[in-house]
């Protein structure tokens, strides 16, 4: 233990571009594997289009996954929006504005309860509400939510080490934003998810 | 997925069996006209358990219904 808290703290006296090249290099990583994950996607086999004049009616689920999406994303811009106007630090400091980005926040969770409630009565259902098509769909939309998690983590790491880094400490309002954002972007990419299936399947 | 190698007559016999709607025939067989939309254009393969109730709503044999590709 003591060995490596002294190795990190000599790579923290290192020079200032060794973390910069550890986070780019795992940027590069990610980047790479976002490549070769959107290379795959494009080379995946391809259904023949829908005959002309095809209507392809939405199922439940889809229409439920589409305003549990739209309805979502809305308190998540809001938020963002009193991130980039206010500055973080004082959304953290100031109880008031801290309330209503909170408030935003729960919005989106409430929403995912909503969604996920409906989801679970149709679940127990026997009566063609999800049908199969829809049950597979379903169960692979939370690779979703894992990827949107780690992604947002990987985010919040290579951004703070990078603008923190020298200094050696990060403000503790960070944590209160990781945190929602990695709840926020796991609930919304659930959705996401279903509506990516549908488009695949 | 590619396109599925099986084909149906389910168009032909929906319409055999008095212009059966496609709503209808998903009320009839529990799933989405989405799925019915999507097995008449083959761009989906059915699992076994939809395929017979499909094939029991037209009196017909699984076989008679669908068809595997060559």
């Amino acid at each position: 233990m003591y060995n490596l808290l002294y190795y990190l703290g000599d790579l923290k006296d290192a020079e200032s571009h060794t973390m910069s090249v550890i986070l780019w290099g795992i940027l590069a990583i990610l980047v790479g594997l976002a490549g070769f994950t959107l290379v795959a996607w494009l080379r995946r086999p391809k259904l023949p289009p829908l005959a002309p004049g095809t209507e392809l009616p939405a199922t439940p689920l889809q229409r439920l996954a589409r305003w549990g999406l739209l309805l979502g994303v809305l308190p998540g811009i809001a938020a963002i929006a009193m991130v980039l106007h206010y500055g973080a630090q004082r959304i953290y400091d100031d109880d008031g504005l801290r309330l209503v980005f909170t408030l935003f926040l729960l919005a989106i969770i409430v929403i995912f309860l909503v969604v996920t409630v409906r989801l679970t009565t149709w679940t127990t259902r026997a009566d063609g509400t999800l049908d199969e098509r829809d049950r597979v769909i379903l169960g692979r939309a939370p690779v979703f939510q894992s990827a949107a998690m780690l992604l947002t983590l990987a985010a919040w790491e290579v951004g703070l080490i990078e603008h923190f880094h020298t200094a050696g400490a990060v403000p503790l309002f960070y944590l209160y934003l990781i945190f929602w954002s990695c709840w926020a972007a796991s609930l919304l990419a659930l959705p996401l998810g279903i509506l990516v299936g549908y488009r695949r399947r | 997925m590619p396109k599925a190698e099986i084909s149906n007559q389910i168009r032909k016999l929906r319409f055999e069996h008095g212009e059966m709607t496609q709503q209808a025939l998903a009320e009839r067989v529990g799933c989405s006209r989405q799925t019915i939309v999507l097995l008449e254009q083959e761009r989906y393969v059915p699992s076994l358990v939809l395929a017979m109730r499909i094939a029991k709503v037209f009196g017909a044999a699984v076989e008679d219904v669908f068809t595997l590709g060559e």
